[in-house]
């Protein structure tokens, strides 16, 4: 860059410059959802970023369900006959606890304190969240497993309330499912150790019934789990 | 350092997954690997992405004797990788741990405190950041690739990461893998429809982690 501003961190990724625009929550509390309610939820822009997780010790599973009935808008999904043929899926939560991540552009502004950063033609592409902030604490994709264990399948986040996940790219939808018919299926799983920590399971599978057998097979699953700062 | 200990007694059987994302953007800090008892047998690695030099690493340094220690370094950035240590012969017993080395404090780089005086970020935080998002116009046919989608100043390096959900149609998906191919370019990336049926409503957000 020949001018302006670039921080890089310290294994070489730029997180603040002046091209591209951060993402910023816009509360200062996780929202709560039923199970079965619309997703996403008004208010959405399509460039959002939209984050969630059970609420505090609950072993369950956090998944968007896509409705096979025309028209219909996906939901926050519920445990049904379909969705628990899934040996990884836990069943789902009383809630959902979720932020939103948005760009700054429907956001109040904080001033008066931190750091802000603009572009060349005026836009502000980083201010200092007067709250809560985020972090990308794992992100890739699935191919070639079924599933995956963060941070792994013995250790433990020490504040997994603090951790968040993707829904966006998250998916379950059967067509005929059970006889003649598959359900896909990408969601995160919790596993509360204690009352604050525990693990996060990734799991991204197809299901296949091609009436004489069942098969199950890994799915390509976008993942990002993020931690909640501040 | 972090140590993690396996535990698993399941014919000697040791894993673990994804810890270098326990904290965000230490991928490239390197692990030593310590086989304390029993015999061991082999090794093997998953990983949804691509990883040069672990697999090397391992081959050329691990000859199974107790208290060998080796030291991983991934030679490339990336997000997650499993590693399995598999004792010699089934039912055997093989402990060991791996301790991946602490990242040391920096002494220098950018640190942002928000209004309640929390420390937000540090030289150490992974951002991401936003750079593009949209949908497909029309539906994308069987094996198609869609006309290129430009996004300024795009590299085809691991910095770029273009998210799409796996379900664009629920009336026109089948159960083909990996449904969808994304080829990044200089300027630009491409999606391919993998599947037997037409793919509709194919959105993607294009970040920068």
């Amino acid at each position: 860059m020949s001018h302006g501003i670039e921080i890089v961190n310290a294994f070489g990724k730029t997180i603040i410059d002046e091209k591209y625009a951060n993402y910023y929550i816009d509360s200062t509390s996780p929202y709560t959802v039923a199970p079965g309610a619309t997703y996403p939820p008004a208010g959405t822009d399509s460039t959002d970023l939209i984050f969630a997780r059970p609420p505090q010790g609950e072993n369950k599973t956090v998944a968007i369900q896509y409705l096979a009935t025309a028209g219909q808008p996906p939901i926050w999904a519920v445990d049904d006959y379909d969705l628990a043929i899934f040996p990884n899926y836990a069943g789902e939560p009383t809630s959902y606890k979720y932020f939103r991540a948005k760009k700054y552009t429907d956001l109040a502004i904080p001033s008066g304190f931190g750091l802000q950063v603009y572009g060349s033609s005026g836009e502000l592409f980083f201010t200092t969240p007067e709250n809560l902030s985020f972090e990308v604490v794992a992100v890739g994709n699935i191919r070639g497993a079924s599933h995956v264990t963060f941070p792994s399948t013995s250790g433990v986040f020490s504040d997994l309330d603090k951790y968040y996940c993707l829904m966006n790219t998250c998916a379950y939808a059967a067509v005929n499912a059970r006889f003649y018919g598959y359900e896909v299926a990408c969601f995160y799983t919790y596993e509360w150790v204690t009352s604050t920590s525990g693990r996060i399971k990734i799991d991204s599978e197809l299901y296949f019934n091609d009436g004489f057998a069942d098969t199950y097979n890994p799915e390509n699953f976008d993942y990002m789990i993020v931690k909640i700062v501040g | 350092m972090v140590t993690i200990n396996m535990t698993d007694a399941d014919y000697g059987r040791y894993e673990t997954r994804g810890f270098y994302y326990e904290q965000s953007g230490v991928e490239n800090t390197a692990i030593s690997v310590t086989i304390n008892t029993g015999t061991f047998g082999n090794w093997s690695i998953s990983y949804p992405g691509t990883w040069n030099g672990i697999e090397n690493c391992i081959s050329s340094a691990m000859s199974g004797a107790n208290g060998q220690t080796i030291t991983i370094t991934p030679s490339q950035d990336q997000s997650h990788y499993a590693v399995y240590f598999i004792a010699g012969s089934r039912q055997s017993l093989l402990t060991g741990s791996i301790s991946r080395q602490t990242v040391p404090t920096p002494t220098y780089g950018l640190e942002v405190y928000n209004a309640s005086g929390v420390k937000i970020i540090s030289p150490q935080s992974l951002l991401i950041r936003f750079a593009d998002s949209g949908a497909l116009a029309g539906p994308l046919a069987s094996g198609a690739t869609s006309s290129p989608i430009y996004v300024q100043g795009m590299l085809n390096d691991n910095s770029w990461d273009i998210i799409i959900p796996i379900i664009n149609s629920v009336q026109t998906d089948d159960v083909t893998l990996n449904r969808v191919t994304v080829t990044k370019d200089t300027g630009f990336f491409t999606i391919t429809n993998n599947t037997s049926g037409a793919l509709s409503n194919i959105v993607y957000w294009v970040l920068r982690a």
